[in-house]
């Protein structure tokens, strides 16, 4: 790269992160001590009893659906992670709680390589199994020990704290197998179709 | 047609960083500030896209942000960011209180295809703040290229000083206030 561009007067009042966490903080990203609410549609209200199940079905051996009482019966497991929004902001040391998707695969048996998310509401994500298997990927209901808020995806988002967060669909409802990948919502509408924060993935050309 | 001279046009926005140089600077309200940004490698942007802003320190440190566009791509050459002072801020302070006419900052865009408008009406639009940014880029061009779709904003701030784009408040739009109306 040419020599590098120094913006005038500017450094001064930067925010300062703890050297101790410098190196968790992707670039072109900041620390953020809140949870910024982000949504491209309306905040639907599910209820877990009627309406929520969880499903994993297309190109797989044996389709799998979920009730909630059935799902809330599979192995948990708290996940401790950092968390990074393709709009800038990360945040660190937060932690959610849900069903490892390997356990959710490892019944469905998928015959393909690539899913596509899917939510109430109609959002799509699109991901490579390989970025949801081997200890990667969650399907979560609760964060810092409350049931997840609906604001944030309740009652069960996707957790996929390795790519950048839209890529962790609120309002998940299942997980489509198929043998070609296929752009999801943001996806589709210009951003970077895998979305790592450490390769800074954010938009098509990047 | 062809392929050389296809290859020589090929755009190089939006993907790539450029060095913008700021032309003018408009106070909006106390705390938001409009930017006139000239781009060499300008190209039209849908109203509703946004813009990267990165900052670069001496010793190498950058901060990025992302910014609606408030102006209409028929401003060739140019866009408009508008941007509200975070007093905990990072990057709005320091184009509050730094940047003046003349400086440069690296931007790249125009960025992302979901809230755009196309040009479809009637079209309600509803906004708040400073979020009213990309809804004052539809407006702007509806009014300038095409004047027959119907379309209003609502748009809704908290006091009377907060109305950011105060001067083209027209029929077509309806200011609301949440905290402090004035005087009737």
């Amino acid at each position: 790269m040419a020599e590098r561009f120094v913006t005038r007067g500017f450094g001064g009042n930067r925010r300062r992160v703890p050297d101790d966490v410098a190196d968790r903080i992707p670039p072109g990203q900041y620390l953020e001590q809140g949870f910024p609410v982000l949504t491209a549609g309306p905040t639907p209200e599910i209820d877990t009893d009627e309406a929520w199940s969880f499903a994993i079905d297309g190109m797989v051996a044996a389709k799998q659906r979920w009730s909630w009482t059935e799902f809330n019966e599979l192995p948990q497991e708290e996940v401790p992670c950092d968390i990074h929004c393709v709009t800038k902001w990360s945040k660190l040391d937060t932690s959610f709680h849900g069903v490892s998707v390997d356990v959710l695969l490892d019944a469905a048996e998928p015959l393909d390589a690539y899913a596509m998310a899917y939510c109430f509401g109609g959002y799509t994500t699109n991901l490579a199994i390989e970025d949801l298997t081997d200890g990667k990927a969650w399907i979560v209901t609760g964060h810092e020990g409350e049931p997840l808020p609906r604001e944030h995806g309740g009652p069960a988002r996707l957790l996929v704290p390795h790519l950048y967060f839209w890529k962790s669909a609120k309002w998940i409802a299942g997980l489509r197998i198929s043998d070609h990948d296929e752009p999801g919502f943001w996806e589709a509408n210009g951003y970077h179709n895998r979305g790592d924060p450490w390769k800074e993935e954010r938009y098509w050309t990047d | 047609m062809d392929g050389l001279s296809q290859a020589t046009t090929a755009p190089r926005a939006p993907g790539r960083w450029q060095l913008a140089t700021v032309e003018s600077i408009e106070w909006q309200t106390p705390s938001v500030k409009s930017f006139r940004l000239k781009l060499p490698m300008w190209m039209p942007h849908l109203p509703g896209q946004h813009y990267d802003v990165r900052l670069t320190a001496p010793d190498g440190y950058t901060a990025q942000r992302s910014y609606s566009v408030s102006s209409s791509p028929l401003d060739e050459g140019t866009v408009e960011l508008t941007i509200d002072r975070l007093a905990d801020g990072e990057v709005s302070p320091y184009f509050h209180d730094v940047v003046v006419a003349g400086d440069q900052v690296e931007v790249r865009g125009p960025f992302a295809s979901y809230f755009v408008w196309h040009g479809e009406g009637p079209a309600l639009l509803v906004g708040g703040g400073s979020g009213v940014a990309p809804l004052m880029a539809i407006l702007r061009h509806r009014r300038r290229a095409l004047p027959e779709v119907p379309m209003r904003l609502v748009y809704s701030v908290r006091l009377p000083k907060d109305a950011i784009f105060a001067a083209e408040l027209a029929p077509d739009t309806e200011l609301t206030y949440s905290r402090l109306a004035p005087p009737a």
